[in-house]
């Protein structure tokens, strides 16, 4: 519903929406991954290093 | 009946304050939980199945490296063993040590091995520096300290959950177990002497040793970096091996 009315939201024709969405998605995951990596370096497993 | 129908197709009421904090709450929870099933995910599959892809690479590398490696011959004193006075007397040979050239930063040029524990019985790649970019695909040589086979104390640093985990069952490890590192120079094997656990800022775990040592490093407990399960080794065979404890 959410992702729906965003889609819409977005500027142009239907074309130019899609592929508006499918940047948006791949830099919302490469921020995702970022993410998931700096918490996974700092919470889970720094690599074991001693410093 | 009319009336009945008519009430049970009519939207939903809109709530007040109570049913909207409610339902950001149940929204916000939602996400939230979404956010963390995806993080464990990330973190126990994603990372590992990439670190698995790319060690296999790094250790065709390094096996590249060993044929490569430049390796060189230096005259060596045991600590402590009297000087040789006169270096042309052919009664005193002066023992040599096989000595590495230091391998490129960020390459792999060993592999460890160690036959009791299951993840490491075919190998896990050694590259050089312990950068987190370094330590996504394979273990971590810690450059300033000496390479493995060499007199002195080599550190090796590995992940422990995340990225293959290569030393996740390091807590199985007993005195006496066998860790096998090859490197240019050949196989060096080394016991397991003592294990212990230290704060991550405990830097004399690297501290030079007399001897030829070992030391593996990673993360403790299990899931956390708090703190740092240490395996100190001691060299028991390999090509520089006799030399050294000459």
């Amino acid at each position: 519903m959410i992702a729906k009315r965003m889609f819409n939201a977005l500027p142009g024709p239907r074309p130019v929406q899609i592929v508006l969405a499918v940047i948006i998605g791949i830099i919302a995951l490469v921020a995702l991954m970022f993410v998931y990596d700096w918490m996974g370096n700092n919470l889970l497993d720094s690599g074991g290093t001693i410093s | 009946m009319t009336e009945t129908t008519e009430s049970a197709a009519a939207p939903p009421q809109r709530g007040g304050l109570v049913v909207r904090v409610v339902r950001f709450i149940g929204w916000t929870s939602i996400w939230l939980g979404l956010f963390l099933l995806g993080f464990v995910a990330h973190q126990l599959f994603v990372t590992t199945f990439f670190a698995q892809q790319n060690n296999a690479a790094l250790e065709v590398q390094a096996e590249e490296y060993f044929e490569e490696a430049e390796i060189t011959e230096v005259p060596y004193a045991t600590p402590g063993a009297p000087e040789v006075t006169d270096p042309g007397d052919a009664s005193l040979p002066t023992p040599t040590l096989l000595v590495e050239g230091a391998p490129p930063e960020h390459d792999a040029f060993a592999i460890i091995r160690i036959p009791s524990i299951d993840r490491l019985k075919d190998g896990w790649a050694v590259v050089e520096g312990v950068r987190r970019s370094d330590l996504k695909n394979g273990a971590g040589h810690m450059p300033s300290t000496p390479l493995p086979g060499q007199p002195g104390n080599s550190v090796i640093s590995g992940h422990r959950t995340t990225y293959g985990a290569p030393f996740h069952e390091f807590e199985e490890l007993v005195l006496g177990d066998i860790i096998e590192v090859e490197t240019g120079l050949g196989i060096h094997t080394y016991e397991v002497r003592e294990t212990i656990i230290v704060r991550p800022t405990e830097i004399w775990v690297t501290e030079q040793r007399q001897g030829a040592w070992l030391t593996l490093t990673t993360c403790h407990p299990k899931f956390s970096s708090r703190q740092r399960l240490v395996v100190f080794a001691e060299l028991v065979a390999g090509p520089n091996f006799k030399v050294i404890n000459e």
